[in-house]
């Protein structure tokens, strides 16, 4: 079976939800909710990159900010 | 007739003759799908001679309604054409009952009609009835076999007919003279085959698979068909064909795009093949419009459907690809197939009927104002399982008939309630995107009223479990008994120790402990201190651990010493199991709920194991629901490998439940006998284990074992249907539950309690917080039935993969379905929904597979293989063929290599370098070296040419010389699946593991011989375990040692390290 997220010829956005997740997101399917584009349209590859250089941190960014005002 | 019958002419068939023909004579006893029944209405009174002539002479115009089918000695069927036959008339007279006895006695009769079958050896295979209900109420019976004559016949048939009819059977002059069906033949062969394989190969270039919605009723016997009819109103008829005529399509181009949307939501795919009946007629022969005979031919349509192309575009792109097809339609289906390679291509058909028997045309044959007919209703057949014909007209009338044996009413009730969706889709807005056309939406399932989690963390459950009953037992292993106080005081001490050292939120603390006391309280240690702990098996190789240990950065490591130097870890990183803290113990940092709770590592795909971070609210969520699988003072055994999920929560889960945790020591987790003496030692209630040593404990466990046992928990792969009733019915006191779920979701989110159904044991409903989703290609819910991909969300999600945020990017994605911003874990795993939710397991979407229960993914071994020196190109299956085929078949992995030019490569060799770098569960059970790996026709791997491993060529074959020898070889022989096998032949190198061992050893101690799975390991050919069996010649019944202490014992790692050892020798 085709995956729409395993298509390598597909085109894809990257997405990003409150908590700094990132998800990669076929172009031809509706956003869901609570979800906004970051990059693309553009290559399943280059949309991986993408990721790759901004999301350096995977804690959800609520929990990152409570451990740093637990720090501070 | 006078005289000896006649031939008047012996014809070759056409294509789709040929296809029935073959079905007809493949399945000669059962329902005949190519017999048809059209019944005709005539109000008016009917002379019945003026009938029979009428049919006769019908016969005598037209000589292919006087073709039987015969095969000539060279094996070629062909059409006889007799000069005569017998008229096949038959009149039935109900008028003497009442009205309602006439419908039933008719459609008695209709019913008896269709079960006579047609010789197709004895002319005609046509028979007419006229039943009068009274003098001017009859109905004109026509049954004929499809081969004669198609549907566009009909109106051309049933005018002739009446013609006759109304001329007394005269018809000199009145009726055009019949062009015969040889002239279509000859045109037939004059048509250019090699261009039309050639258009057909282009078409069909790249495709991978058929699109079959009900596979397995391929091999079941013909049957007939149900019917689901409905007609569109006027106006969504009109609606549909202007709609189609503004864009320039047909409305048969557009019922073929839509039926693709449809197949591909039904299917899975995106690239779909569906079966479209031609008419034939656009042949260039003259006057063929008015012929009759079977023209019809049934050809592959394949749409590839792009989810972002609007549904207009996809019907203009569709029909021009057609049109390239035009003058190649006369090609027959198995020709097709047979030039492009595949054996099957679709099993939905589409026929678009435009021979609607024309009332006007009918009255002007009849010619008399008295006689009209006023109905006609045809019975048809198919081999398919759904077949969707329209019949066009001011309300599109459309059917789709099914075979119930393959799909079941309700199923095309929402097949139909879909396509109807897609018509009017299309005809209000063709401009939409394929991927974003509506679906009916699923029924909704009744969301579970859910308490939230009481202790979203492990070790606020622990703790919370340890204060209700602090002097219950926690832990027994040998004859130490641990109470939840002492347990949890222990963990404490250890827990201190380690946040001294710096663990803590966010840190990883590896364990790398045999199981035991220790290794509770040191997994309890870790979670206490907040940190997310990472079970190491020190089993592993040496450089697999390094890589593990290299993405997980641990702040420390649990271990002994030796284990520490065995590992190469560095010392400033190593913690023994005992410490204390030299200094009383902080505050205990906060822990939220989204702060990691393990790392466990799995297979990845690239060559990498990836480590899985998954949260304290998914670890927690999955272990507070667990409680519900056990019962108060239960007993939960700990056998499932550490360094897997399903060893954590199998632990973790029954501290948290309150129930004691028996320690199966490692040397015991693979044998029926040792977990049988474990169980009933300290009075085991509930068991988990993969369904491959289910089919070991239902073999082998000794009479009265595991009779404590209340719940059996089976996990890790399919559990089929045959053994779970197996299970249930040695053990009936114990409920069989199947477990789904990964790494990625805290190890289990969908339960299914055994109820004695047929088939495999599907996998069930989700568990608390938990949703599933079963998705198709363009990421809307497939509909109930239908295959597609199974989506997991809620509170057992992970964080994602250790250190690789792009591989977690494109697995834990985006939810449309959920929460605002919460996200999806696609499984790779294809599902199936039935009405109810349950969910059934159906295979992988890609090529990872199970091995025991472990997940592996056949590209990381790839990987491996094609880093060994003069390895070109690797492929690694899983098979399950060979040993085992007495009982369910294990499945195996086995690597086909490739030299590079010039190279010559040694499988053994490959093996023992295999078996240096990857885990015992990787290594392939086998190394077959190929020339070249086959391919499918779009060049992918064609599995199915892989050859089988043969076992039979490792070494010369020596005949047994005492009779233990012989017993032994023969014993071998069965369980290896082997033809034979000498005495010097290696039971590993035969394809054994461990689970064969110990099916081995059961035979033997049944022949009388005293063998156990250990003695099989340490001798391994027959010749070595007979000189090994003790002297005495009447060995004494199997029996446990006092002590319960098991005869064998060998954990599965180690018999899988000890395997891998041995067979690369």
């Amino acid at each position: 079976m085709a995956n729409p997220f395993d298509d390598d010829s597909g085109v894809f956005r990257v997405l990003v939800n409150d908590e700094g997740q990132h998800s990669l997101w076929p172009d031809f399917a509706p956003i869901p909710a609570g979800w906004s584009s970051v990059h693309g349209p553009a290559a399943r590859e280059a949309c991986l990159e993408y990721v790759e250089r901004h999301w350096t941190d995977m804690r959800p960014r609520s929990l990152a900010e409570a451990m740093r005002r637990a720090e501070g | 007739m006078a005289g000896r019958p006649a031939v008047e002419d012996v014809l070759p068939l056409s294509p789709m003759q040929e296809g029935m023909v073959f079905h007809a004579l493949y399945d000669a006893q059962g329902h005949d799908v190519y017999a048809g029944q059209m019944t005709l209405r005539l109000e008016g009174p009917v002379d019945e001679l003026f009938m029979s002539v009428a049919v006769a002479k019908l016969l005598a115009r037209h000589a292919n309604l006087r073709a039987a089918f015969r095969t000539q000695r060279s094996g070629r069927p062909v059409q006889v054409i007799r000069r005569a036959v017998r008229t096949p008339w038959q009149v039935t007279d109900l008028s003497a009952l009442t009205p309602p006895e006439r419908e039933a006695a008719f459609e008695r009769l209709l019913a008896d009609d269709r079960g006579e079958r047609f010789d197709l050896a004895r002319p005609p295979l046509v028979r007419f009835r006229l039943v009068t209900f009274d003098e001017r109420d009859h109905r004109l019976v026509i049954s004929s076999h499809h081969l004669l004559w198609d549907g566009w016949s009909a109106p051309v048939l049933v005018r002739e007919l009446f013609q006759l009819y109304a001329r007394g059977g005269h018809d000199l002059d009145t009726l055009p003279r019949v062009r015969p069906y040889r002239d279509y033949l000859a045109w037939l062969a004059r048509q250019d085959r090699a261009a039309a394989e050639r258009a057909w190969q282009a078409a069909l270039a790249g495709l991978d698979e058929p699109s079959l919605i009900a596979p397995e009723a391929r091999d079941l016997p013909a049957e007939e068909p149900e019917r689901h009819a409905w007609e569109l109103s006027e106006q969504d008829t009109e609606a549909l064909t202007a709609t189609a005529r503004a864009h320039g399509v047909t409305v048969s181009t557009v019922l073929q795009g839509l039926w693709a949307v449809l197949l591909s939501r039904l299917t899975g795919r995106t690239d779909v093949v569906l079966g479209a009946t031609v008419s034939g007629r656009d042949a260039d022969v003259p006057g063929i419009e008015s012929m009759v005979g079977l023209f019809i031919n049934t050809l592959p349509v394949r749409v590839r459907l792009r989810p972002a192309e609007t549904l207009a575009d996809l019907l203009t792109r569709l029909q021009s690809e057609q049109s390239a097809l035009l003058d190649h339609r006369h090609l027959g289906l198995a020709d097709i197939q047979r030039a492009t390679g595949h054996t099957v291509l679709f099993d939905t058909l589409l026929v678009f009927e435009s021979y609607p028997i024309d009332d006007a045309g009918i009255a002007r044959a009849l010619g008399s104002e008295d006689l009209r007919m006023t109905d006609v209703s045809v019975h048809d057949a198919t081999h398919y399982p759904l077949t969707l014909t329209a019949l066009p007209g001011t309300r599109l009338t459309l059917t789709l008939s099914h075979r119930p044996s393959a799909l079941d009413t309700a199923a095309v009730s929402a097949i139909a309630a879909q396509l109807d969706l897609l018509i009017r889709e299309f005809s209000e807005n063709p401009a939409t995107p394929v991927a974003r056309l509506a679906v009916t939406p699923a029924d909704e399932l009744p969301t579970p009223d859910e308490a939230p989690l009481p202790h979203p963390t492990v070790r606020a459950l622990f703790e919370d479990q340890a204060t209700r009953t602090p002097d219950a037992p926690a832990v027994l292993h040998g004859d130490t008994t641990l109470t939840f106080a002492e347990l949890d005081a222990r963990a404490d001490r250890l827990a201190a120790a380690l946040t001294v050292r710096g663990a803590g939120p966010e840190a990883v603390v590896a364990v790398a402990l045999p199981r035991g006391p220790d290794l509770v309280t040191a997994l309890l240690a870790v979670l206490k201190a907040g940190a997310a702990c990472m079970p190491l098996d020190p089993g592993y190789p040496p450089g697999r651990i390094a890589l593990m240990l290299d993405d997980a950065r641990p702040a420390l490591v649990i271990c002994d010493a030796p284990t520490a130097q065995q590992l190469g870890i560095q010392q400033e990183l190593v913690c023994p199991p005992n410490a204390e803290a030299a200094v009383p113990q902080r505050r205990r940092p906060l822990l939220s709920p989204d702060h990691p709770a393990y790392v466990i590592f799995t297979s990845g795909s690239t060559g990498r194991p990836k480590g899985v971070i998954g949260t304290q609210r998914a670890l927690a969520n999955r272990l507070h629901w667990g409680r519900e699988l056990g019962s108060p003072g239960g007993v939960r055994v700990s056998k499932s490998p550490l360094s897997f999920i399903d060893g954590l929560t199998e632990l973790l889960g029954t501290l948290v439940a309150g129930e004691a945790v028996a320690l199966a020591d490692d040397e015991t987790t693979g044998d029926p006998k040792a977990l049988a003496a474990l169980a009933d030692r300290h009075g085991a209630t509930l068991l988990t284990a993969v369904p491959s040593l289910y089919t070991t404990l239902v073999e082998s466990a000794p009479p009265d074992a595991f009779s404590t046992v209340r719940t059996w928990i089976s996990s890790g792969e399919t559990l089929p249907g045959e053994l779970a009733g197996a299970l249930t019915r040695r053990w009936p006191q114990a409920r069989l539950v199947n477990l789904y779920g990964c790494s990625e979701a805290a190890g289990d989110s969908l339960i299914h309690v055994h109820d004695g159904g047929e088939g495999t044991v599907p996998l069930g409903r989700p568990i608390a917080h938990t949703r599933v989703h079963v998705l198709d290609p363009f990421l809307r819910p497939s509909p109930a039935g239908a295959v597609g991909e199974l989506y997991l969300a809620g509170a057992g999600l992970a964080r994602g993969y250790l250190g690789r945020p792009g591989r977690t990017a494109e697995r834990f994605v985006a939810d449309p379905f959920g929460p605002p911003g919460s996200r999806l874990y696609r499984t790779g795993d294809l599902a199936r929904l039935r009405t109810d939710g349950t969910v059934e397991f159906l295979g992988r979407a890609d090529d990872q597979v199970k091995i025991r229960g472990f997940r592996v993914e056949p590209g990381e071994i790839e990987a491996a293989v094609r880093t060994l020196p003069d390895v070109g190109r690797a492929a690694v299956v899983a098979t399950t063929g060979g040993p085992g085929q007495d009982g369910p078949a294990p499945r195996r992995l086995v690597a086909y290599v490739v030299a590079v030019p010039g190279a010559a490569l040694d499988a053994l060799a490959l093996r023992r370098a295999l078996a240096e770098r990857l885990p015992a569960h990787l290594v392939p059970w086998a190394v077959v070296i190929l020339k070249e790996l086959p391919l499918t026709p779009s060049g992918k791997l064609d599995r199915r040419a892989l050859p089988a491993p043969d076992f039979t060529q490792t070494s010369a074959y020596e005949p047994p010389r005492t009779e233990p020898e012989k017993v032994l070889c023969g014993l071998f022989a069965e369980v290896l699946g082997l033809e034979r096998v000498g005495i010097h032949d290696d039971f590993f190198e035969g394809g054994g593991d461990s689970i064969v061992s110990v099916r081995l050893a059961d035979r033997a101690r049944r022949a009388g011989l005293t063998v156990s799975p250990r003695d099989v390991f340490t001798h391994r050919t027959p010749a070595g375990l007979a000189a090994a069996l003790p002297d005495e010649a009447a060995p004494a019944p199997e029996e446990f040692t006092a002590t319960g202490a098991p005869l064998v014992s060998l954990s599965q790692s180690q018999l899988d390290n000890v395997k891998a050892r041995w067979r690369t020798r």
